[in-house]
């Protein structure tokens, strides 16, 4: 993607799942994986008659947000009503938070830092705001093509935060370091777990400069945002290519076909009717309320990758990536406690680690390694019990299994060979069935690699690797020196 | 509905009582305008009214804009001696449209509050004249969005009929709301759009502050401003349902409370025709007590016997 043309804006919704209740009601907030509509009560179902009152620890989670995103902080809470029909709304209007006609949102113009190959770029928060998340609709497989939908109000009212980007982003690829770098925040905040699905969602507005701005909806995680907004760069660019203009409108991402499907165009576009929700009144926030919040705000990513380098004597840029997750950090940490070497500590999760579970498609926390499995890996290889070599083997096997390295080693009879006695056979086997490789390796330095390699690998690359370089040519110059 | 206890109540011979605003708890009412609307007693006399109230009056942590403090027994306070009470005349709700045989009857009503003691002069609430449009504004506005909720979903009233969502909620609407409700909920859906609402809504929203402000300002002169609670005799039903401008025109002397969250009452003072006809009190913000006492006092001197003709089959 070329960054000179592409201008990003996100809308990220992320939920507040630390909370114990909903945003207005006293139904309980862990609403996943329950039967559907039995986490409902009169106020979230909008039922006539019911009344919301404002839940004051969103507030507090809210204005901890704000801080740690370096924004203007409101001294009161206003909520409005954004009105619109849509099934998953209860009431047919939501509410939430607005910043025009007497409105303010909870924070404003703050930042978020990142990391890029080009170095590191701020991309500024416009908004903050408190709202509640509409209920779930559940499609018959994918979005367009479902016959009829079914609609489960269990997450109906769970507090979310709206968080709303500047166009500042100019690639997927930084659209998700952003997206990493904010989870990192909120789960660092202790407000929210990024790993419940649906927990954090995101509207990506995107235009190729001098274009008209589509608006994509209905992404449910982080991961998906990447993927859409490639999909959608490569549609806009194809139709500006064979002269189309792009029109301004709202599309959805259909998870399944992996395709962005038009909703509707501006002509049709909402017009929200915002106005103050006269069963709220506002909330002000004096300034002692504020400090009570704010006073011992948890060590967010930043601080703690400076620790990181100070205590650990990290490289920065390791201190960076382990940071832009709290799991990842948190993993290193706990290991830490068990292994004093760091830096291979380090060394073995942004390598083989991180790469495996790319691979794999899946978060640390999906995957089934412990602080304590990785350590009791590095202690058999400090220990020359197996090699290096067979740790990157059997490290993606105890991420998908979660077997103790030790178990593993011995079921598959992974012990390292260190006896010269049994490599030296393995050494003759090899020197009989490549003769020519043999006299290669006399002639050239360089050709010895080959053998090596072929003991390795019928040793099944258990061979401990110094020891099999000093036999190997223990055994060619022997030979060079019998035939002269 | 905000107007919907002291006018019907002076339609029918009755006492109404409005409280003020958050002292009586709207969880479980179904909301028209949130912002006006309150739960208020209708009894045969203001005693009933009154026992009626301490029951249902009180702090509800079920409803935000609920009133967290105790004024005390309504009930009780009714029979307190009254001394010093200067009551304001509202020029305003004996203006053009008052039918004169109201006026008159109220006027009645004004004398016997002299004759028990009260001294009363005439004030001017200038912005009244604007009270109707912005509280038909900000009560249709706020109605076209309490009503959203009846699209067919969750409960009632659904048209039958297989489509998208679209077209399901739409024809359950037009099916299901009368026509009244129906042209509320397009106004209110008008004053909020884009581009009007700055002209309208926030318009009314200042509209309202200035008439708050005006009885701020008469009350710190006066105890209890009096006038008639509707400027016409009771008419006959679906009457008036043809026009509505004159339909809302009738609210003219109640609505005004509304906007500024007073507490007022309209108690029968005379027969006009064999129709009833009522005064209303109005005291400041959480002066509640204060009101009943005084509405108890006029009506004990009043001492009507009203028991209107009733004509067998009409």
């Amino acid at each position: 993607m070329s960054e000179t043309e592409l201008v990003i804006g996100l809308e990220c919704h992320v939920q507040l799942s630390a909370l114990k209740t909903k945003l207005f009601c006293s139904c309980s907030a862990d609403y996943r994986e329950l039967e559907p509509n039995t986490v409902v009560c009169p106020t979230c179902l909008g039922l006539p008659g019911s009344l919301p009152v404002v839940n004051r620890e969103a507030i507090n989670l809210g204005l901890k947000v704000a801080k740690a995103l370096n924004c203007e902080i409101s001294d009161k809470i206003i909520f409005f009503r954004k009105n619109y029909y849509y099934p998953d709304m209860p009431k047919n209007f939501q509410i939430s938070q607005y910043d025009r006609v007497g409105g303010i949102p909870l924070g404003r113009d703050g930042y978020i830092n990142i990391k890029t190959d080009s170095g590191v770029r701020t991309v500024r928060i416009r908004r903050i705001h408190l709202e509640e998340d509409p209920a779930k609709i559940v499609y018959i497989g994918s979005i367009s093509t479902s016959p009829y939908s079914l609609i489960d109000y269990n997450r109906a009212g769970v507090a979310l935060l709206e968080i709303v980007t500047e166009p500042d982003l100019t690639s997927d690829e930084e659209a998700h370091m952003f997206l990493k770098k904010l989870r990192s925040i909120v789960e660092h905040l202790g407000v929210s777990d990024g790993n419940l699905p649906g927990a954090m969602r995101c509207d990506v507005n995107i235009s190729l400069r001098g274009g008209k701005r589509v608006e994509i909806k209905n992404i449910s995680s982080f991961k998906e945002v990447k993927k859409a907004i490639k999909y959608e760069f490569l549609r806009q660019k194809q139709l500006l290519k064979r002269g189309v203009t792009v029109e301004q409108e709202t599309r959805h991402w259909d998870e399944i076909r992996k395709i962005t499907v038009s909703m509707r165009s501006k002509e049709t576009e909402q017009d929200y009717r915002y106005f103050p929700e006269p069963d709220l009144v506002p909330i002000h926030i004096p300034v002692e309320w504020l400090n009570k919040v704010l006073v011992n705000l948890p060590e967010l990513p930043e601080a703690r990758k400076t620790r990181l380098i100070t205590q650990y004597g990290l490289p920065a840029h390791d201190a960076e990536v382990l940071t832009n997750s709290k799991a990842l950090a948190d993993f290193f940490e706990e290991a830490a406690k068990l292994y004093k070497n760091y830096k291979n500590i380090s060394n073995w999760m942004m390598g083989d680690l991180l790469r495996n579970l790319n691979e794999l498609d899946i978060e640390i926390s999906e995957s089934k390694i412990t602080p304590e499995l990785l350590v009791s890996m590095l202690k058999l290889i400090d220990e020359g019990v197996i090699s290096g070599k067979l740790g990157k083997i059997i490290i993606r096997e105890i991420i998908q299994t979660g077997k103790d390295p030790k178990t593993l080693v011995e079921e598959k009879k992974l012990i390292k060979i260190s006896s010269e006695e049994t490599l030296n056979l393995y050494i003759n086997q090899v020197f009989q069935e490549y003769p020519g490789a043999v006299k290669d390796a006399l002639k050239d330095e360089k050709a010895i690699h080959y053998l090596i390699g072929q003991v390795m690998k019928k040793t099944g690359g258990r061979a401990d690797p110094d020891l099999l370089n000093n036999l190997v040519r223990k055994k060619l110059s022997e030979i060079s020196s019998s035939i002269l | 509905m905000a107007v919907g206890v002291r006018q019907p109540a002076s339609f029918c011979g009755v006492v109404g009582f409005k409280p003020s605003y958050g002292l009586v708890s709207r969880y479980g009412l179904i909301a028209y305008a949130c912002s006006l609307d309150q739960i208020g007693p209708i009894g045969k006399n203001v005693r009933d009214v009154a026992m009626l109230f301490d029951v249902i009056k009180g702090y509800d942590k079920h409803d935000s804009t609920s009133l967290n403090f105790d004024i005390g027994s309504a009930s009780s306070h009714l029979f307190n001696e009254i001394k010093d009470i200067h009551i304001g005349v509202v020029k305003e709700f004996f203006g053009e449209g008052t039918d004169t045989r109201v006026e008159s009857s109220v006027w009645n009503a004004i004398k016997k509050l002299e004759s028990i003691g009260c001294k009363y002069d005439f004030i001017s609430l200038p912005y009244l004249e604007y009270a109707i449009p912005a509280y038909y504004i900000i009560a249709m506005s706020e109605a076209s969005s309490n009503l959203a909720r009846y699209d067919g979903v969750r409960y009632g009233y659904r048209a039958d009929l297989e489509s998208d969502w679209n077209d399901v909620f739409s024809k359950t609407r037009q099916e299901g709301f009368g026509l009244e409700v129906k042209r509320r909920i397009l106004l209110g859906t008008f004053a909020l759009t884009a581009g009007y609402f700055d002209q309208y809504y926030l318009k009314a929203l200042k509209v309202r502050k200035l008439i708050q402000e005006d009885f701020k300002k008469a009350f710190k002169k006066y105890d209890i401003l009096v006038g008639p609670t509707s400027p016409i005799l009771p008419f006959k039903l679906g009457e008036k349902i043809s026009n509505p401008l004159e339909m809302y025109r009738i609210d003219v002397d109640t609505v005004p409370v509304n906007l500024a969250g007073l507490p007022a009452i309209s108690i029968p003072c005379g027969l006009v025709s064999g129709l009833p006809v009522g005064i209303q009190l109005i005291a400041d913000f959480t002066e509640d007590l204060k009101l009943l006492n005084l509405a108890y006092k006029l009506e004990c001197e009043l001492n009507l016997k009203l028991k209107p003709d009733i004509v067998a089959g009409d």
